[in-house]
């Protein structure tokens, strides 16, 4: 009688953990993939959806010129990966996209030719800028940036888009 | 407790320990799956069933300090092996500590309370747990809490696991470990 009582003790301790560490799993796997959704790219590739993170975005450094908005030149450097190579990574034929639109969270949007995301380090998704994290959209969060080198303005540099859509 | 060892009681010793590196091995692939969903580190829900064999060690060979005794080989082998995983040579520390419990509980509840294999094994896979998270993960908050959760679960299972293995072959063998541990056939009078 007494060792069932014991079984009894086990089994229950057993049922309570294991019914916390469903609910509480749950729980946490769905903060997981909110946070996950924040801190990733949403790439239209043709009508299908793709999710990249962002930490998959930061890939190489390098060092370029901007102009901004007053026409001002500056020399920065980056780190980040260029379209291009991240479309053939997601199995996109180059030859066949004809150009992108960036849309950012206020619906501002640029468009980006073909053309130009073929060309080399032309059109880049950029993380950190002078070793700097590009803050998110929410203060404290990581994010991102999509600037087309070579631009005589800033018009095309959209920070923290919500939709990168490739056609 | 009796206090000398015999020749058998470290060959055991020596098989639990061979047996408790090799388990965390076997089941991580399918432990990983469950923490993989949950979205947290894998390692602790597997840790309960390598320290179950510890736990099976020190029952069948109730010499003292043959637990922290088998967690130092087990550390010193998977250093060796390199088995450490991100915690290089601090997996001495998350080795050894969860031994130390399972034989400090022996000695508190005196390795013959039925209910002590169930609690070593929460009680040393909670310990591991912590101590991973200390060194390595750094889990704060609701994760911590999940981390926590899987480890004493396992814990549960593992314990749970040594106290049907241990008292099965301490009736097999004859052997003179801790008396008392629960079966569902001897009515709980142990061996």
């Amino acid at each position: 009688m007494k060792a069932k009582k014991y079984w009894w003790i086990m089994l229950a301790v057993l049922l309570v953990l294991s019914i916390a560490v469903v609910v509480i799993g749950f729980q946490v796997r769905n903060q997981q993939l909110e946070q996950e959704k924040k801190e990733s790219v949403l790439i239209v590739l043709q009508g299908q959806e793709t999710v990249i993170p962002l930490s998959r975005l930061d890939r190489e450094a390098f060092s370029k010129e901007t102009v901004n908005g007053k026409g001002e030149k500056a020399m920065n450097s980056y780190r980040g990966i260029e379209v291009k190579t991240l479309l053939q990574e997601c199995g996109m034929k180059l030859d066949q996209v004809s150009g992108m639109t960036v849309t950012a969270a206020d619906q501002y949007s640029a468009e980006y030719t073909g053309d130009e995301i073929r060309d080399s380090e032309r059109i880049y998704l950029v993380v950190k800028i002078n070793e700097k994290e590009i803050e998110g959209i929410e203060p404290g969060q990581p994010g991102f940036m999509v600037i087309a080198f070579g631009d005589p303005n800033s018009k095309r540099m959209v920070r923290n888009p919500v939709k990168l859509e490739v056609r | 407790m009796k206090k000398k060892s015999t020749v058998r009681d470290l060959a055991f010793m020596a098989i639990c320990v061979a047996l408790s590196l090799v388990s965390k091995r076997i089941v991580s692939p399918v432990t990983n799956t469950l923490t993989d969903f949950f979205r947290i580190p894998g390692g602790s829900a597997a840790t309960g069933f390598s320290l179950a064999f510890l736990i099976i060690g020190k029952q069948i060979a109730p010499i003292p300090f043959a637990a922290t005794m088998m967690s130092f080989v087990q550390a010193m082998l998977a250093l060796a092996l390199g088995f450490s995983g991100y915690q290089g040579a601090l997996a001495i520390i998350s080795y050894v500590v969860p031994g130390l419990i399972i034989d400090g509980l022996a000695l508190v509840m005196n390795g013959r309370h039925p209910l002590y294999c169930f609690t070593a094994g929460i009680l040393s896979s909670l310990a591991s747990a912590v101590i991973s998270n200390l060194l390595v993960f750094h889990l704060v908050g609701i994760s911590l809490l999940l981390w926590l959760l899987l480890a004493a679960l396992s814990g549960a299972l593992g314990g749970l696991i040594a106290q049907l293995v241990s008292a099965r072959l301490l009736k097999a063998i004859g052997g003179n470990g801790h008396q008392g541990t629960v079966t569902q056939s001897d009515g709980g009078k142990g061996n």
